[in-house]
């Protein structure tokens, strides 16, 4: 299971946030249904987003492309 | 913006940023000149060939924030600084070209790929009408002196071995106002130029933006004038699903607006005046400045069809103004068009892009705000005015019409083609430059699907609350 949190303060939303939300929105249902999304309203380092948590961990200057990475990551991890 | 965010975005809008906090915590003069070793040390690098050139780009792109025409000399940046804070308005044309961006792309117009299998056929040949195309060494080749560009060898090649290609500032650019100069730089010509914006979106180098008006706001911002936000029906759910319009309008007090209007209110006005006019045969909406110019500059025999309103902005910065005639006015809105229409009517016409960078650069979080109230009642339809359709669904509130509605310009340019030759099926033309409508305007912060989803529940809560 990952639990993920994006950030949807002024700072993240202005280098993307919405876009990683809607990334996670367009996965396959397979993928998709491992993966709880919540909203952030600060994760504390507002000059390098867009920030988001997954599983405890920030990463900073998230794209949706890094994302579907680390995702790829953690589910290779679970399955092993 | 019907598009993905790029690193262009993102650079422009650090920029913006950290001019925004400069300019707020009164040190531009000071630190401006060093904004480019910052900002390249702070990660904007590896984009060009080297650390010089990185920063020579970067620094023209601060001065399009500081409102400043780009520059091809070694003009100081406290100079653009200087002038900036003098001035009390962005004047000129907008969009501009910075040279140094440009990657002068050396586009062929007509490409031969390796995929021409030297065809016994030879429609390449066959279909060029200046027999521009010989086969050497087993490949067509094209006489660059003999073509004329007209792409027929690329649609009759049966491999498809033929490209034609364009530069994109020039294919995003549906009125043909791009062409480029002897050393291949792009250049606006502004006679034929509507200030939709679409080649800053086009040009993937990010070489073609606008001059900002942050400076001159701040600066009323600071000096606490009576600054009066004029907010775009847009505005739903330009800064992300957490957040209202009641945190927006908290978030622009903080940063020093006195009031905020809703724009949508003076469009409800607008349509109803605009189902009163005569129609002469048939009317079409000036609430578009991209359009509107369009018209006016492409198609001058039709101009007298524009709807003799103002646009929602324009009529509610006069009314504004004869209340409060010490007033600053703001527009905020998605529209670049928008910063030139406004001329005498507002003030400043600033972003969606460009306010989010003022509540940054303060540190003003609109996620964590709470609500303010609003101050006007738009109707769903003035709300409706942010998204392709809207002005015909308000205007139909009045009276039936035959409409057509036109999204983006290249449908704007067959309907007004029809419309000349005198074969038009409508009464009311709703011409939109940006596809979607302002929804989808260079100036917005998410896509327009998601925005025209937001304003259709912000829409419905007003309702409920009514």
């Amino acid at each position: 299971m990952i639990y993920l949190e994006i950030c949807l303060g002024t700072a993240c939303h202005l280098m993307g946030s919405e876009e990683i939300f809607s990334s996670i929105e367009k996965l396959p249902p397979s993928v998709r249904e491992k993966i709880t999304v919540r909203g952030m309203h600060c994760l504390n380092a507002c000059d390098q987003g867009p920030n988001v948590r997954i599983n405890g961990k920030v990463y900073h200057r998230m794209t949706p492309e890094k994302l579907i990475e680390v995702i790829e990551e953690i589910g290779g991890e679970a399955d092993a | 913006m019907p598009r993905l965010l790029t690193e262009i975005d993102k650079i422009r809008r650090q920029v913006l940023t950290e001019v925004s906090r400069l300019t707020f915590e009164g040190r531009l003069l000071r630190e401006i000149e060093e904004l480019p070793y910052k900002l390249y040390d702070e990660g904007i690098r590896n984009y060009r060939c080297c650390q010089y050139k990185e920063r020579a780009v970067l620094k023209e792109r601060i001065r399009l924030a500081v409102g400043q025409d780009p520059k091809r000399d070694r003009e100081p940046l406290v100079n653009a600084a200087i002038k900036a804070l003098k001035e009390d308005k962005v004047e000129g044309s907008m969009l501009r070209v910075i040279d140094i961006a440009c990657d002068r792309c050396p586009i062929d117009a007509i490409l031969v790929t390796d995929a021409c299998r030297n065809c016994v056929a030879h429609n390449c040949v066959n279909a060029c009408p200046k027999k521009a195309i010989q086969i050497i060494n087993g490949k067509a080749v094209i006489d660059k002196e003999k073509c004329v560009e007209c792409g027929l060898c690329a649609k009759a090649c049966s491999f498809g071995a033929i490209l034609q290609l364009q530069r994109p500032c020039e294919r995003s650019c549906e009125v043909k106002a791009i062409s480029s100069s002897e050393d291949r730089h792009a250049v606006i010509d502004e006679e034929k130029c509507v200030s939709c914006g679409a080649c800053t979106v086009g040009c993937p180098f990010g070489a073609i933006s606008y001059k900002s008006e942050i400076v001159p706001v701040i600066k009323r911002l600071k000096e606490k004038d009576d600054v009066i936000a004029l907010v775009a029906p847009s505005i739903s759910g330009q800064f992300g699903r957490s957040v209202s319009l009641g945190q927006v309008i908290t978030g622009l007090k903080e940063l020093g607006f006195s009031e905020i209007r809703e724009v949508a209110v003076a469009a409800d006005e607008v349509a109803k005046l605009e189902a009163e006019e005569e129609i002469d045969g048939w009317l079409t909406n000036s609430c578009c400045p991209a359009y509107k110019n369009y018209v006016t500059k492409h198609f001058p025999e039709l101009k007298d069809h524009v709807s003799h309103q103002l646009s929602p902005m324009a009529l509610m910065a006069t009314q504004i103004r004869k209340e409060k005639p010490n007033s600053y006015l703001v527009f905020i809105g998605p529209c670049l068009s928008k910063k030139e229409e406004a001329q005498e009517l507002v003030d400043a016409v600033l972003t969606f892009e460009e306010i989010a960078c003022m509540f940054v650069a303060r540190d003003i979080n609109l996620a964590t705000l709470g609500k303010s109230p609003y101050t006007d009642s738009p109707s769903k339809y003035g709300l409706g005015f942010a998204q392709s359709g809207g002005v015909s669904a308000a205007l139909g509130t009045y009276k039936s019409v035959k409409v057509k509605t036109l999204n983006g310009l290249s449908e704007c340019k067959k309907a007004l083609l029809l419309a000349k030759a005198n074969r038009i099926d409508a009464e009311f033309l709703e011409g939109m430059a940006c596809s979607g409508g302002c929804v989808g305007g260079p100036g917005t912060l998410v896509d327009a699907n998601f925005s025209r989803r937001v304003l259709q529940s912000e829409i419905s809560e007003r309702e409920k609350e009514e």
